[in-house]
């Protein structure tokens, strides 16, 4: 029997390895690639790009995937950072675009939450079904309205098209709710009696009692923002406005070398915020009801 | 320090369920009154009348002369202490203890004199930096008890506070509390269904049931004098032995005859001639375990009866006897050296003097 567990154990390790290495492979790629000069990108991958710029595909008959590369060279790095202003502005489109998206959905989530768990009222539980069908349903759904509402606003074309409804997304309530619901009523009632009213009760007493639930949420909507690609392209006709993660896109194209090192730039605020919040993260999940009931 | 009021308080919860009703009591200041009952008998909803947190349905509450009925919580001036202690987790024992005060914008240097002071009399200086989780169950009964006395409050409410305690830690901190009563001197309202506590705290006992008083009274009065056979077989541990008798006229007097023997009334008990009504019916009569006693000890007027035992409790200087009489169950507390072996017969002697005797239908005390 415990042979057997061994070699069960044995097998999940295995396959559990798979699926890092599977997962981690893109990451360290991009990673690696992003130290090679562009001669060595174009001998790998010159050939790929050929036939893309061909009219034909992404796909070649040889691709040389090097992980490793022959010479260090932080040049695409100094071309994105310092020599090309182009994929800076962009970056800084991105920032423009989440940091408020994160600041306003956590602050709207923080009221609604409390309102769903405090008070009793006669559409409660009809209001909060809604918000849970609109969680379900997939962004394309609700892309056209979106756009319906941001153009009869005049807001089309402006970052508050992107703002507004990253603002209002049911997501973060959702989350917030069900941990804001496990909250002592006594610990509620004991702040009243000490003298708090409902606005301190609220801030004094509950927040920092979510201080977990809301770091995780504003890590988990930072990085759902921040790999935005059809909402802004959609909202946001004007290139100069679109943030770098739609811009990416359009580097891979041409300068493969420079999009390695772009990518790399453009995963370190989320990498960093995940690891500032990890234990915040998974706790605030797991606590949400996310993870165990 | 203030009185507390109740006139005709009734709170019926949404979809009708009557919770408390004409509940009427004066509890004087500085009294320690607790509300003892079973589960569902309204005493914690009442506890939370006072408090504001939760909607007086009818009648008067009245804090001193304020009637306080549509008053807010924060502006009772009322600590209240929960079962869970409610203590804010992510402040520490000093910011737990100076939250109230720092809402009411008291000035800081007054705040830490205050705040350790009641620190030095709960011993609880050593914690002033630690948070709630670092704290054992006793230590942060302490603190909410030390979040409660800061305030300075009109009166203390004390919602089951040592339910969560070991049995050791539990008398230990009963003793607290008392004292606590004594230094501070001020009103204190406490909730419990352990009738233990509430015979060892209390001033006064308001023994409620279904939402009504039972009986308001001292536990001595509550333990000697019941009103009701509710109240008998609330207060007293073990519980008072009640069973079916019907009162017979002799020659020799009054006797309650019951399944298993019968016991002679005494002459104080027919006194006041509330039971010549009651003659040749049936009752409820009522024998405290600690009313049995050897048949070396017998008391001036006794009854005897014969039982088998079905099981004997040590409990340190006593025995529980549990035994059999005809179809009657009873429980003795006795000496130990009455200690017997299931399936023995023993001769158990009745103090008669305090037998309680209980109308059927309206379980009221006769005599």
């Amino acid at each position: 029997m415990s042979k057997l567990r061994y070699v069960g154990r044995a097998v999940l390790f295995i396959l559990a390895a798979i699926f890092a290495i599977g997962f981690l492979l893109p990451t360290v790629l991009t990673v690696t690639n992003s130290f090679m000069p562009q001669s060595e990108i174009d001998a790998n991958y010159g050939l790929v790009f050929e036939g893309a710029k061909k009219g034909g595909s992404y796909t070649a008959d040889r691709i040389n995937l090097k992980f490793i590369p022959d010479k260090v060279s932080f040049s695409q790095y100094i071309t994105a950072l310092f020599k090309s202003p182009d994929y800076l502005l962009k970056f800084w489109n991105s920032v423009i675009l989440v940091v408020p998206i994160v600041i306003l959905q956590v602050g709207f989530a923080s009221f609604a939450a409390y309102s769903f768990a405090r008070y009793q009222g006669k559409f409660k539980s009809t209001l909060f079904f809604v918000y849970i069908v609109l969680m379900l349903m997939p962004y394309q759904v609700t892309v056209v309205p979106n756009y319906l509402v941001s153009d009869w606003t005049g807001l089309l074309n402006s970052r508050w098209a992107v703002i507004f409804p990253g603002a209002f997304a049911p997501f973060s309530v959702f989350l917030l709710t069900k941990f804001m619901r496990r909250i002592p009523v006594s610990l509620i009632e004991a702040a009243k009696l000490d003298g708090s009213n409902e606005w301190q009760v609220f801030w004094r007493t509950c927040l920092p009692q979510c201080r977990s639930a809301l770091y995780s949420i504003a890590i988990l909507v930072f990085l759902d923002y921040w790999n935005m690609v059809e909402l802004p392209i959609i909202l946001l006709e004007d290139a100069a406005q679109q943030p770098l993660s739609v811009y990416l896109s359009t580097i891979n194209a041409g300068e493969v070398g420079i999009a390695f090192a772009t990518a790399v730039v453009y995963m370190i605020p989320p990498f960093l915020l995940f690891l500032h919040g990890e234990e915040a993260l998974v706790e605030g999940i797991t606590h949400s009801g996310s993870v165990k009931g | 320090m203030a009185s507390i009021t109740f006139k005709n308080i009734r709170k019926v919860y949404p979809g009708g369920v009557v919770a408390v009703e004409d509940f009427n009591l004066e509890i004087t200041d500085g009294e320690f009154v607790v509300l003892v009952g079973p589960s569902g008998c309204g005493k914690s909803t009442t506890l939370r009348m006072i408090a504001g947190l939760e909607a007086i349905t009818g009648g008067e509450l009245y804090l001193g002369e304020r009637l306080i009925n549509t008053v807010a919580p924060k502006d009772r001036d009322i600590s209240m202490v929960f079962q869970n202690y409610a203590l804010y987790p992510h402040l520490t024992v000093f910011d737990n203890m100076a939250f109230g005060l720092k809402l009411r914008k008291i000035p800081k240097k007054i705040i830490r004199e205050k705040v350790e002071e009641v620190a030095e009399i709960l011993d609880l200086r050593e914690l002033l930096q630690r948070k709630p989780k670092a704290l054992s169950g006793g230590q942060r009964q302490r603190v909410a008890l030390g979040r409660a006395i800061v305030r300075d409050p009109a009166a203390f409410l004390l919602d089951e506070p040592l339910s969560n305690l070991d049995a050791k830690l539990r008398t230990q901190m009963r003793a607290e509390i008392t004292k606590l009563h004594y230094k501070l001197g001020a009103t204190f309202v406490y909730v419990t269904h352990d009738q233990t506590e509430a015979m060892t705290m209390g001033d006064r006992l308001v023994v409620m049931r279904d939402g009504f008083i039972q009986q308001v009274d001292t536990p001595q009065r509550l333990y000697e004098e019941p009103a009701n056979l509710f109240v008998a077989g609330f207060i007293g541990s073990p519980q008072m032995n009640t069973f079916d008798a019907v009162l017979t006229k002799s020659e020799h007097g009054v006797s309650a005859v019951f399944d298993g023997g019968q016991l002679p009334l005494p002459p104080r008990l027919l006194a006041d001639g509330a039971l010549d009504s009651y003659i040749g019916k049936s009752v409820i009569l009522g024998v405290r375990p600690e009313s049995f006693c050897l048949e070396d000890q017998l008391p001036e007027v006794c009854g005897m009866i014969d039982a088998g035992v079905e099981l004997s409790e040590l409990v340190g200087a006593e025995v529980y006897l549990y035994v059999k009489a005809g179809d009657t169950q009873l429980i003795a507390t006795l000496p130990t050296r009455a200690r017997a072996n299931p399936g023995a017969r023993v001769r158990l002697a009745v103090d008669c003097e305090k037998l309680y005797i209980f109308d059927k239908e309206t379980e009221a005390r006769i005599s």
